[in-house]
């Protein structure tokens, strides 16, 4: 009888995936032992799991799904526990926005970006910079700083993200949209203070 | 209304779309008039894929600076139990 094989390494998961499957694991739980427990079962379910693997998504796509399956459960079952929330995102959409745009949708003069006098390349090596874009992450609202993490995620892809988040693929652009909009204006003020070229 | 005047705000959501998905005939035509005559929102673009390149270069900075590196000792603990079963 010859069975499909659907090129599924075991062998290989821990050094492949295991740092990437443990980022996501980290954005769902800030304990780090949790993280790495769930790692592990991931690994042991997707090898009981070998067989159900049709190959329409790639071998680390079909594991992000095992995680996250695994994390829902922990939380349905420790009802005391809260998961991160990722999807606290959605309040105050238009308040924020306003911010930003006045009612033509066009830049608010004091809110508008800025030039932040920076060679892209020199930008990524830049220290300081480093520093800033750290702390103004950590400032964003809940949800805001997994949508931009998520998003840069190799294997996750936005449909998995949308189901991940509960949004529809519309929204999601919208959503990371407007956690730019915060990141960005956080690290211009930052940035330009520092510089002291800010008004 | 013009097709071709798109607020900055649209703009902006279709600068991001870009980077997730294929913007269509009409979005390409709409953003690139824009952005040929809104400098802010040409920075902006400039600042969002700037802040991505950040994040990919030093995913470490996106997670609380914390650690993202499993410990040598816990990938060989993991996998000695996928080994063992892997034998089975």
């Amino acid at each position: 009888m010859l069975s499909k094989t659907y090129n599924l390494h075991p062998e290989d998961w821990v050094n492949k995936y295991g740092e990437k499957l443990y980022t996501y694991a980290l954005l769902k739980s800030k304990n780090k032992e949790q993280a790495e427990d769930w790692v592990q079962e991931t690994f042991l379910a997707g090898l009981g799991a070998k067989d159900s693997f049709r190959g329409d998504s790639s071998e680390l796509t079909w594991l992000y799904s095992i995680l996250k399956n695994k994390i829902a459960q922990f939380y349905r079952k420790a009802s005391t526990k809260q998961e991160v929330p990722l999807n606290g995102l959605f309040a105050d959409q238009e308040n924020d926005l306003s911010l930003f745009f006045n009612e033509e949708g066009t830049w608010k003069e004091h809110s508008s970006p800025r030039d932040w006098q920076l060679d892209p390349a020199m930008a990524l090596e830049n220290k300081e910079l480093g520093q800033i874009l750290n702390h103004c992450l950590d400032n964003l609202k809940p949800g805001q700083k997994e949508i931009i993490v998520l998003k840069l995620m190799e294997g996750l892809g936005s449909k998995f993200i949308c189901k991940d988040l509960g949004i529809s693929d519309t929204n999601y652009w919208i959503q990371i949209h407007r956690a730019k909009l915060q990141l960005r204006a956080c690290i211009e003020k930052k940035w330009l203070t520092k510089q002291g070229k800010y008004e | 209304m013009n097709l071709m005047v798109l607020s900055c705000q649209k703009a902006g959501q279709l600068i991001e779309k870009k980077q997730v998905k294929n913007l269509t005939i009409l979005e390409k035509l709409q953003l690139n008039v824009h952005l040929r005559i809104c400098e802010r929102c040409a920075d902006y673009e400039k600042q969002s894929v700037l802040i991505d390149a950040m994040l990919k270069k030093h995913p470490k900075q996106a997670l609380n600076g914390q650690e993202i590196r499993l410990s040598d000792e816990i990938k060989q603990r993991i996998q000695k139990e996928l080994d063992k079963r892997i034998k089975k």
